[in-house]
């Protein structure tokens, strides 16, 4: 009896969740050196993003009693803005607005993008061609005019979250590039074995597409996420700096960098500090993804 | 080919400008506020509030606006602003120097980017390669707008080297013209030089490991020989695809850049037409612009075609 409990004891295998996955793979990435100069950057900026202000009390609007525009000091390590209002305090609270949006509205835009491409690639035929040209559509599209309809349209709705619009437009913005990249995916997979075997089994296509076939799909996914990440957040700088969606005074890193630009001559500390902030941001993610893009393609694996 | 060209101009290019006339037509009527009160202000009589009305035809339904509006489309008219100017005059006046932009950008961009590669790859591990990376990062790391923030408080504000906002015509001073450009085009033809560097670099180390390079050089060709006509061409392939995804990122770039260096292009004009609702100003830049990307993207994928036979050989066996 003993025997055989030990004898089958190496052939337990551990019972394997899904955060054991990303956990390692966390840990891999963080051993090479750019990615663990990545995940160190994208640490601090959440901490600097979204601890700091429990700790730091000082309020992004309030006028705190100092000069306007006063270089770093150590009241305000990264000094004050043209209203004598605290730039540590609201380039926290603006990086932390901005990855918030920029982060939700890329889930959002790649969940729909992900379900239209499955759909397309899946059905083909009509679906597909009629799909694909409204996707072809919204990559032509100018998002600056989708982003103004948007922030005009919904601009009595999104009373107290002032960003809304934006990361709805942004939202839209990402999914037609996810929906190719689903598309094209499981137009690859759909012809394999395994499909047909599933489809003997009696599996019905809504199962085979969501359980077997979106699995095998997910590859080139992971690489281009921290990519759509970086430009998702660049496309909420650059529209907040051209004074679009963002309501004073909350500050996002956009609307500091558009206030700041006015002051840039003499009073240069204004937008040096989101500039810094904000090109930390972009060069960890980029670092992210050159990483996660070298693990998960065999044939880049290789030449590292 | 020429059945390629067809396939692709009836089952693409113009479902595309189809669907986008309508999402275009839609999105602007439904911003709200009304054109015609815009126009006439606020101290105007009823009367001339609905004759104003009766002008754009904004009385008409909907459907016969746009219908109206499409079939003016076909033959060249875009119709009048509210500001009693043709559309196509406030187009003529802005297109210009937003083409300008983008071609200078895309100069530096491919230009600049190409030759950056190269050196990076010929002195690999040396000065240039680190100078490429160091480009790269600096780019990719920050927004084309901030670097343009950044050159402008440099090269314009503290050195006082180049003028620091405005156009001039290139045709009437191609020297100021060109003073002019060069801020804004380094910002906004940076980022594609960055990507279009690495691309370069990778693909020319690639190439130089195959056997054809190796006998060229058994040939006894010069480094040079083999570099430019042998290494570079093949390497090109994959970048012209390349470069018709980098036309939107730089198309879309301009509209910001345009703000940062107070540049009169059509990403101004849109944003007024959108403050005073101008909807004939709003629909005619808008397809324009749909219609430059859809066009550069045919262009690419027919350049592509004619570098790869299978491309084209592929689409006119299926029809």
């Amino acid at each position: 009896m003993a025997r055989t409990q030990s004898a089958a004891a190496p052939l337990q295998i551990a019972e394997r969740h899904w955060y054991t996955d990303v956990l390692h793979e966390v840990a891999a990435i963080a051993k090479e050196p750019r990615g663990g100069i990545a995940i160190f950057i994208l640490v601090g900026l959440l901490l600097f993003a979204y601890i700091l202000p429990i700790f730091d009390p000082t309020d992004p609007n309030f006028i705190i009693n100092a000069p306007k525009n006063e270089g770093p000091s150590w009241g305000s390590p990264m000094g004050t803005d043209h209203l004598a209002r605290d730039l540590l305090a609201r380039n926290s609270i603006g990086l932390g607005r901005t990855i918030v949006n920029g982060l939700g509205a890329v889930i959002v835009g790649w969940f729909a993008g992900i379900v239209i491409g499955y759909i397309a690639g899946w059905r083909g035929a009509k679906t597909d061609i009629v799909i694909m040209r409204g996707i072809d559509t919204l990559l032509a599209f100018p998002g600056i005019l989708l982003a103004i309809v948007m922030i005009t349209i919904l601009r009595e709705i999104a009373v107290g979250w002032d960003l809304l619009p934006l990361a709805t437009a942004i939202a839209i913005f990402n999914v037609p590039w996810v929906a190719r990249l689903a598309r094209a995916g499981v137009l690859r997979e759909r012809g394999r074995d395994y499909v047909l075997a599933a489809r003997t089994i009696g599996c019905s296509g809504r199962r085979i597409l969501f359980r077997h076939v979106a699995i095998n799909t997910f590859g080139p996914f992971t690489v281009q996420l921290p990519l759509a990440v970086v430009a998702s957040v660049l496309t909420m700088a650059a529209l907040n700096f051209l004074g679009l969606g963002a309501k004073p005074p909350d500050p996002t890193l956009g609307q500091i960098l558009l206030d700041g630009s006015r002051f840039m001559r003499d009073d240069p500390h204004y937008v040096i500090g989101p500039t810094i902030v904000l090109a930390l941001l972009m060069a960890s993610l980029n670092f992210l993804s050159d990483v996660m893009s070298e693990r998960f393609d065999p044939v880049r694996r290789r030449q590292v | 080919m020429l059945p390629y060209i067809v396939n692709r101009f009836g089952t693409q290019l113009l479902p595309v400008l189809f669907l986008a006339s309508i999402l275009v037509f839609m999105s602007v009527r439904l911003i709200p506020g009304d054109p015609a009160a815009a126009a006439v202000g606020e101290q105007a009589t009823p009367e001339a509030y609905y004759a104003y009305r009766e002008q754009l035809g904004l009385n008409d339904p909907w459907y016969e606006q746009y219908f109206n509006w499409i079939g003016g489309v076909i033959v060249g008219d875009f119709g009048i602003s509210t500001k009693g100017a043709e559309a196509s005059e406030i187009i003529w006046s802005a297109f210009p120097a937003t083409i300008e932009l983008t071609f200078f950008a895309l100069l530096v961009g491919f230009g600049w980017g190409t030759v950056l590669g190269l050196l990076a790859a010929v002195n690999r591990g040396g000065f240039w390669d680190y100078f490429a990376a160091l480009w790269t990062g600096w780019n990719i790391g920050v927004p084309s707008f901030i670097a343009g923030l950044f050159y402008l408080l440099v090269f314009a504000l503290q050195l006082d080297l180049l003028p620091a906002a405005g156009r001039v015509a290139f045709f009437e001073d191609p020297l100021q013209a060109i003073q002019h450009l060069i801020l804004p085009s380094l910002a906004l033809g940076g980022i594609v030089a960055a990507g279009i560097s690495r691309f370069v670099r990778q693909s020319v180390l690639d190439t130089m490991t195959e056997d054809y390079i190796r006998t060229a050089r058994a040939k006894g060709l010069r480094d040079r020989v083999v570099l430019l006509r042998h290494a570079l061409k093949p390497s090109l392939i994959p970048v012209v695809t390349f470069a018709g995804l980098q036309m939107a990122t730089i198309l879309g770039g301009t509209l910001v850049i345009e703000t940062v260096f107070t540049w009169p292009g059509v990403g101004r004009a849109l944003v007024v037409a959108v403050r005073d609702r101008d909807y004939n100003v709003m629909q005619v830049i808008t397809m324009l612009l749909v219609f430059i990307f859809v066009s550069v993207n045919l262009l690419v994928d027919l350049l592509y075609a004619g570098l790869d036979p299978r491309i084209r050989l592929g689409a006119s066996a299926e029809g």
